[in-house]
């Protein structure tokens, strides 16, 4: 055990040396969490669902239907000049009133900019239908009276109806955040990527400069040559873990749910991940070729497995698809922890998923495994 | 001049007897792009879908508000738009723990007297908390629902008052006299409701804009000729940059020292570097292109003016990373250094992410990389529109980018 310890030990000093280790295990990780935590958080150009009104009209009709706008899901701002710059602009013609009051139909302008955020985009635009259903409620209720005593004797609409909107029972109390969302994800991914890489270019480039084959010269045996090499490619994925659960802490308030269960699917993914490095490094021998495979495999894996977009707005097929990659098993669990507050009883299963998938790859590892070329 | 092409000859020859990493590299793009490009392809109305939301309904009221408002999810568009499950409340309430679906509606009880009665009611959504948009989708659908129902619930409120009224009284103990104020209100009502709403006096059209120079997406564009380039970049730069870093290598293992034995001169080494580098990364651009238009029917627009970007972004990384490695001190710095910077190239310059989701800073930045640049240049050519400022910047910076290396490059290879 403690020629493994040894050998798993040495593996991750070495990583730690090279010259590039921050940038792939921290700086590169952090520039994805801040840009797909924007990307699908919030949005990059309206974090709220703006609204301008352009109020040209010359009545009172105009100023009644912004009001009609009004909601606290809405940031609203009234102009009487067309704006240089906006995300969406509700353009309020000058004959609005008259047309009203001649119960003439009309047709408003809603100018949406390209590249607006389209969930804000999606929010404005039921609240100018809502706005409109009111509105033709009051005048439906006012009937075919004379329109000039509107203001005066109209009957309100009120909103006897309201929404009152929670999350299951006995799950979280926060509605978590965009970077609740992101986090998890990338560090999936990134521990993939990190494990699968500098774990398989390591144990290449110790079988080709005889490395492997020295150890064995020395009292420890082939199981614990093999140990030793799998624990430091789990030693690298917990290494990479913990610095973005650590940065994920300090910079973005990751909620985690129960840290040990969390933990817990950190060390069975990233075991799965050693072992499947293992395999990698031992049946390709150059290095381009395992940074390829490696590539290849994290970015699938991390694509299917809902690693870069909410695994809800992928189609069922490709939900159904996901199930191959590990990376899905691995988020499902955070999803059931951080967002529902299961515990072991719930995730048990995914586990031994993940299990299943590190004996496979552990099983591959030992067969192509060789000491020398 | 025979000198440099030997050596280019050798450099492919080389390359060719061992593929896998490149045929790998073109396959990673393409196996990408094939991922992203099915799963958001927005079709032939440009609209991406978003997959039917599974939206559980629980019915405490079981009269006649509830049934109007689960009757509305049979109308064509909301049964494509939700999936609707009818559950009771204990039901619902495991399955939204199990994440099961993506909210749940519950009707409240006396929904329907108390709308008559125009008391205050609440319905309430229960949202899945590990999806980001679905369940929102399903609140500002229950917003919409409340909003129409209390505008029905005031429009028609006498008559609901009626209506509740002669449910109590059987067909016998009504009079014709006594139902007749109240169809005379509801004709009144109806003649107001024909008036506003046959045509509706009030409608939306939405437009959508684009800032001047900025670039939308046309009817029926191809998701895959969007993302492709960007991929296509990102890998090519790892395709070419081995080619580069081999001047380290060499120079490690002493082969450097003995090609410099011949009459071989170091620029003439230098340049049949850059040019082996440039030649892989557009044997691979022509493979690149025959593939996007066999697998997802990418149009590329002019094929000569998008060879021409090929042959220039080529040139442009050969020349980079000819550059860079004439600053590297050995084949390690080479080897830690190459991969990120291609990396971050990739993510400011619109690789990972399509350049109008960037943030304005990154996009700023991103204008400092050959990603953008070849994107913005293979866009521009597929939408017909002129190349010339990509292609000259590209050019230019790749000329310079050559000429240092032509400098500095020998001097490292003589030490």
């Amino acid at each position: 055990m403690k020629k493994i310890w040894h050998i798993g030990r040495l593996d991750l000093k070495l990583m730690v040396k090279d010259k590039a280790f921050f940038f792939w295990v921290l700086l590169f990780p952090l520039a994805f969490i801040l840009i797909f935590g924007n990307l699908f958080g919030s949005s990059r150009t309206d974090t709220r669902a703006s609204l301008t009104v352009l109020n040209q009209d010359r009545g009172k009709w105009g100023a009644y239907f912004i009001r009609k706008l009004e909601s606290p899901k809405i940031e609203l701002a009234v102009v009487n000049e067309p704006p240089a710059e906006y995300y969406r602009v509700l353009v309020i013609p000058p004959d609005f009133s008259t047309r009203i009051e001649r119960k003439a139909a009309q047709e408003i302008q809603f100018l949406k900019d390209s590249e607006a955020d389209l969930k804000a985009g999606a929010v404005a635009d039921t609240k100018i239908t809502q706005a409109i259903v009111k509105l033709l409620a009051e005048l439906v209720m006012y009937g075919n009276r004379d329109m000039k005593a509107f203001f005066d004797t109209r009957n309100p609409y009120r909103d006897l109806v309201s929404v009152h909107t929670r999350l299951p029972k006995d799950t979280i109390a926060k509605i978590p955040s965009g970077f609740d969302h992101t986090l998890p994800g990338i560090l999936v991914q990134f521990v993939m990527m990190m494990v699968l890489i500098y774990g398989g270019i390591s144990v290449m480039e110790d079988r080709k400069h005889r490395v492997l084959a020295r150890i064995l010269y020395s009292s420890a045996s082939f199981a614990e040559l093999f140990g030793g090499k799998l624990l430091g490619r789990l030693l690298m994925g917990l290494l990479q873990s913990a610095i973005l659960v650590a940065a994920g802490l300090l910079l973005f308030r990751l909620n985690l749910g129960n840290v040990w269960l969390s933990s817990l699917n950190i060390v069975v993914f990233a075991a799965a991940m050693a072992a499947l490095s293992i395999f990698v490094g031992s049946v390709l021998r150059k290095e381009e070729l395992i940074i390829g495979v490696s590539m290849l495999l994290a970015n699938m894996f991390a694509g299917l497995g809902g690693c870069w977009w909410p695994i809800e707005i992928v189609p069922p097929a490709f939900r159904a698809a996901a199930m191959v990659s590990p990376a899905y098993w691995a988020m499902d669990t955070f999803h059931k922890i951080i967002f529902f507050g299961k515990g072991f009883a719930a995730v048990w299963p995914n586990l031994l998923v993940l299990l299943g998938f590190g004996a496979v790859s552990t099983a591959l590892a030992l067969r192509f495994f060789k000491v020398e070329e | 001049m025979s000198r440099t092409t030997l050596i280019i000859g050798n450099d492919l020859r080389r390359r060719l007897r061992s593929p896998m990493a490149t045929i790998l590299f073109l396959v990673i793009p393409l196996a990408m792009t094939g991922l992203i490009g099915m799963i958001f392809d927005p079709g032939q109305d440009n609209r991406t879908k978003l997959p039917p939301i599974h939206l559980l309904v629980v019915d405490n009221d079981k009269d006649i508000a509830a049934k109007f408002l689960l009757g509305a999810f049979d109308q064509k568009e909301l049964k494509e738009m939700f999936q609707v499950t009818l559950v009771d409340a204990p039901a619902g309430e495991k399955l939204m723990q199990k994440g099961k679906a993506s909210a749940m509606l519950v009707i409240p009880e006396h929904f329907s007297a108390d709308l008559a009665d125009q008391k205050p009611s609440r319905l309430e959504v229960v949202k899945n908390p590990s999806e980001e948009f679905l369940p929102g989708v399903a609140e500002e659908f229950a917003a919409t629902m409340a909003v129409g129902f209390s505008a029905l619930a005031q429009v028609f409120a006498d008559e609901l008052r009626i209506i509740r009224g002669f449910r109590s009284l059987t067909l016998e103990s009504v009079t014709i006299a006594e139902m007749t104020p109240f169809l005379e209100m509801a004709r009144a009502k109806i003649i107001a409701l024909k008036t506003y709403l046959s045509p509706m006096l009030l409608k939306v059209k939405s437009v959508t804009t684009k800032k001047p120079g900025q670039e939308g997406k046309p009817l029926g564009f191809n998701i895959f000729s969007y993302i492709f380039p960007g991929m296509l970049i990102m890998f090519l730069l790892f395709i070419i940059e081995p080619s580069l870093r081999e001047i380290q290598n060499e120079r490690a293992d002493g082969k450097t020292r003995r090609m410099m034995f011949s009459p071989l001169s170091s620029l003439e080494l230098v340049t049949a570097r850059i040019f082996s580098g440039w030649l892989i990364g557009f044997l691979v651009c022509l493979l690149a292109m025959a593939a996007g238009m066999l697998l997802f029917g990418i149009d590329w627009g002019r094929p000569l003016l998008q060879l021409a970007l090929f042959a220039i972004a080529c040139f442009w990384c050969s020349a980079f990373f000819a550059m860079l490695n004439a600053f590297f001190r050995n084949k390690n710095q080479a080897g830690a250094f190459a991969s990120p910077i291609i990396l971050v190239f990739s993510a400011f310059g619109g690789s990972m992410l399509p350049l109008e989701q960037l943030p304005a800073g990154m996009r700023w930045v991103g204008k400092l990389t050959v990603n953008n640049w070849f994107i913005t240049g293979c866009r521009r050519i597929m939408d017909g529109a002129s190349p010339l400022l990509p292609l000259t910047l590209l050019a230019v910076t790749g000329l310079a980018f050559a000429a240092v290396a032509m400098i500095a490059l020998p001097r490292r290879l003589s030490v």
